[in-house]
């Protein structure tokens, strides 16, 4: 199913109403997957994305700049696509990128209720005499500079698909960008990643960000 | 779509899938942790457990079943009843008083469903990536 719509408002007095849409068209999500099953470009109406994940084929995690350039080219492969078929030329209203960081048990951190050496903001989970909790969660977000856009912050307790236990690290920043042109896409990710490489520094300890390092280059 | 790169495979569409995922334990069912021990468990068994000449589960069918389990989770479902099945498959079985859905993966990975819903009616069949959520919800969660 496609995903749906989503965009950061910041003047109230546009404040939307319930929406309603007749669907004319297939409500469909496409997923393209690359040789090595570690990037997926998702096409539905209205949304493009890409995403990286890592797989046993996939060497070691990408630098910002590696899928930088690999979404430059697919969205301008995508867009000269749109223009061979007379579509036009797409108005882009929103840009987003997430990073979702899978911080594992027994690689910086034992229990979840001492998780002090993870992130300053989970460090008293187990206050008095409460036992280690089952379950954490902390999230938070931030109006980005000029409003051109929002961070959103959430760090929680997760079972992996391997069964293993893990903190979900996930830092998403999404806005307008000035204008539809790559260019801007570009430059408005650029922006977003910024936020989010402060926000991994300032709730991750220092002696995390170490393994965490460790953990991506394998 | 054939203008797209090269390189790209087309993979579906209409997906309901998620690319890559982990199931929060905040949101889950409180079980989730006891029931992929016991999944855990089956791994240890003996040849012939069941006296019938049957391997312990494969390793196939140990991720699909702890795939199942997440999802089952995730979804809230009762508690479940995971045993071994014969020849390296794993049986699931979720229900209330009223429903029951028996969930067999065989020793491939592949799953098959058997749903009892609360009129009465019987749905059985092989379990397609990502029907878990709309099956429990016509079968134990209406």
């Amino acid at each position: 199913m496609p995903l749906p719509p989503k965009t950061e408002v910041f003047d109230t007095s546009h404040r939307r109403g319930p929406s309603f849409e007749l669907l004319s068209r297939p409500a469909a999500r496409c997923w393209f997957i690359d040789r090595d099953r570690g990037l997926l470009i998702q096409v539905q109406n209205g949304r493009f994305i890409q995403n990286w994940r890592k797989e046993k084929a996939t060497k070691s995690y990408p630098k910002y700049e590696k899928t930088r350039s690999t979404f430059s080219r697919d969205w301008d492969r995508f867009t000269d696509f749109l223009k061979g078929q007379r579509l036009g030329d797409p108005l882009v209203q929103q840009c987003e990128i997430t990073y979702v960081n899978h911080l594992e048990i027994e690689k910086g951190w034992q229990t979840l209720g001492d998780l002090k050496a993870v992130t300053p903001v989970l460090s008293e989970v187990s206050p008095g005499r409460l036992p280690s909790p089952e379950g954490v969660i902390f999230g938070s977000r931030y109006v980005l500079p000029e409003k051109r856009g929002r961070l959103y912050v959430q760090m929680q307790s997760a079972i992996g698909a391997d069964g293993k236990e893990l903190l979900l690290f996930t830092l998403t920043a999404r806005g307008a960008p000035s204008s539809s042109q790559a260019s801007d896409l570009l430059s408005w990710f650029d922006f977003g990643r910024t936020w989010i490489h402060e926000a991994f520094e300032g709730f991750v300890t220092p002696e995390m960000r170490v393994i965490w390092g460790g953990q991506k280059s394998r | 779509m054939s203008a797209l790169p090269e390189q790209y495979d087309y993979l579906g569409a209409s997906s309901t899938g998620y690319w890559s995922r982990a199931t929060p334990t905040t949101y889950s069912a409180e079980w989730l942790r006891d029931a992929l021990g016991e999944l855990d468990e089956l791994r240890r068994l003996d040849n012939d457990w069941d006296s019938y000449g049957s391997p312990p589960p494969t390793p196939d069918a140990i991720r699909k079943a702890r795939e199942l389990i997440l999802r089952l989770a995730e979804e809230c479902a009762p508690t479940p009843s995971i045993r071994p099945f014969g020849g390296g498959g794993i049986q699931i079985e979720s229900g209330t008083s009223r429903s029951e859905l028996q969930l067999t993966v065989d020793p491939n990975g592949q799953a098959f469903f058997l749903a009892l819903a609360p009129q009465g009616q019987i749905e059985e069949g092989e379990l397609l990536s990502n029907a878990l959520p709309n099956l429990l919800a016509r079968v134990l969660l209406s």
